[in-house]
């Protein structure tokens, strides 16, 4: 079946399996970002974001998302300038070896559009569905309040 | 991927239940629980998302919450997240994540009608009711619909009555993105400081969420800030527990005498 989804910002036509996962689509296409672990909604490495919420795309028909807009980390970064999130990840060490901060860019980045100014407890709430087996949460924590000041201030 | 021929999205409900008659043929709404199962039979996917049932309407006393509508939409919404000051948004935000919030649709957690959710013991803690489509549209209650088995039959509409008196849900989990072991709503009218009607639902047993109607009945005409130690007792002697990989049946005994106690304690205040 054919389903025109547009994905940072640019429109696609795709032939797609009626069975498909929006992970499987992605990838495909070349947005090698979105990262594929538990495959059961249970670790959010595949998250992006459908119309600006943030979703798991392993568990998400690539069919139902026909007609919406889809942003993936790769969306987030300007012509390989790194976002405030981005960049306060790499300042803070809050990425070892990596495979969950995509998904961990994406959720941040609808909070900090839902909440400009979260407090620690706010951060770890939303991020809740972010599993990282490397870094323990607080150097993730720190690093989005960082973002999150930075982009206040700018 | 799921193996299937194909997947459809009708967008009247009378067309959807229709294609839902043929075989091997499976409703999808958030899909967090379709995109799981592994069935060789499976072979067409009835997407709901087309019916118009992403809506949450306030009338005089009650609200009516479209079969559609996603958890995190619950917690948005200014009047229906305050229901019970602000019960509906202290305990649907105990459910999962952000993401799987912004998944998760209200018809598709009530008609899977699964034994862990949180969702169906905090309609069933607000004396909801359930409007199915089954060749016509019926009104149910929640309690009625999860113990029968409707085949078929599409979750349409879910009607919240405006509660007045006090009501809390509880929730052990062995981590806060963990499903419950044991979950428990409880709501209280009082006629000054004595129990004037109650309505007790426990979850998780791991069994489908159940009144307790013992304790219903025991707690009223008691004064409120008295009934608490002997209510927890009751619960422990009456409730139906059982074991599985969380928990064993007299664990959950316990705990539900324990989550009885605090929500005791937080309606008193
Ligand atoms: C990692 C994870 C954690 C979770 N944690 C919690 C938790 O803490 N508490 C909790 O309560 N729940 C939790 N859930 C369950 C989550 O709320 C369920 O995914 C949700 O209940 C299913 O909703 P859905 O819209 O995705 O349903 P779907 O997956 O689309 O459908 C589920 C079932 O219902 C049927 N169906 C769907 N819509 C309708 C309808 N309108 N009428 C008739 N049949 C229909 C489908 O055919 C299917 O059988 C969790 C789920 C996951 C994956
Ligand atoms: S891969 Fe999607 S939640 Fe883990
Ligand atoms: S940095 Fe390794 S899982 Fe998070």
């Amino acid at each position: 079946m054919r389903v025109n989804i547009k994905i940072n910002d640019k429109n696609h036509s795709i032939e797609i399996e009626p069975g498909e996962m929006l992970l499987e689509t992605l990838r495909r296409l070349g947005y090698k970002g979105v990262k594929h672990a538990c495959s059961t909604a249970s670790c959010g490495a595949c998250t992006v974001q459908i119309d600006g919420k943030p979703v798991l795309s392993c568990s998400t028909f690539t069919a139902a998302v026909d007609g919406h807009e889809v942003k993936t980390i790769e969306g987030f970064s300007n012509e390989g300038v790194l976002s405030e999130i981005q960049k306060a990840i790499l300042e803070e060490g809050a990425s070892q070896c990596g495979f969950c901060i995509p998904g961990l860019v994406v959720t941040a980045e609808a909070l900090l559009k839902e909440n400009p100014d979260p407090d620690q407890k706010e951060i770890i709430e939303y991020l809740k569905g972010n599993l990282c087996r490397c870094t323990g949460y607080e150097s993730q924590t720190r690093a989005i309040m960082k973002a999150a000041k930075a982009r206040r201030e700018r | 991927m799921i193996n299937i021929k194909e997947y459809v999205k009708p967008d009247t409900v009378q067309s959807a239940y229709e294609i839902g008659q043929m075989p091997n043929s499976l409703y999808v709404s958030g899909g967090l629980m379709v995109s799981q199962i592994k069935s060789e039979r499976l072979e067409r996917l009835i997407d709901l998302k087309s019916l118009d049932l992403d809506y949450i309407r306030e009338e005089e006393n009650y609200f009516k919450i479209g079969a559609n509508t996603k958890l995190s939409s619950l917690i948005s919404h200014p009047a229906f997240s305050n229901l019970g000051k602000g019960f509906i948004k202290e305990s649907i935000k105990e459910i999962g994540s952000v993401q799987i919030r912004n998944m998760a649709t209200v018809g598709g957690s009530i008609a899977f009608r699964l034994g862990w959710s949180d969702v169906i013991t905090i309609f069933m803690t607000a004396g909801s009711q359930v409007e199915i489509y089954k060749g016509n549209f019926q009104r149910i209650n929640l309690e009625d619909f999860i113990s029968q088995k409707v085949k078929g039959a599409i979750v349409t509409e879910i009607t919240v009555p405006k509660i007045d008196g006090k009501c809390v849900f509880e929730k052990f989990a062995k981590s806060n993105f963990d499903i419950a072991t044991l979950n428990l709503g409880l709501r209280v009218s009082l006629d000054g400081k004595f129990v004037k009607e109650a309505r007790l639902v426990v979850g998780s047993r791991p069994m489908l969420s159940q009144r307790i109607r013992e304790v219903e009945e025991f707690m009223i005409g008691k004064e409120i800030d008295k009934v608490s130690n002997e209510a927890s007792e009751l619960i422990q002697k009456v409730i139906q527990t059982g074991t599985d990989i969380r928990a064993s049946a007299e664990y959950r005994k316990a705990l539900s005498g324990s989550l009885l106690l605090k929500a005791l304690r937080r309606v008193a205040q």
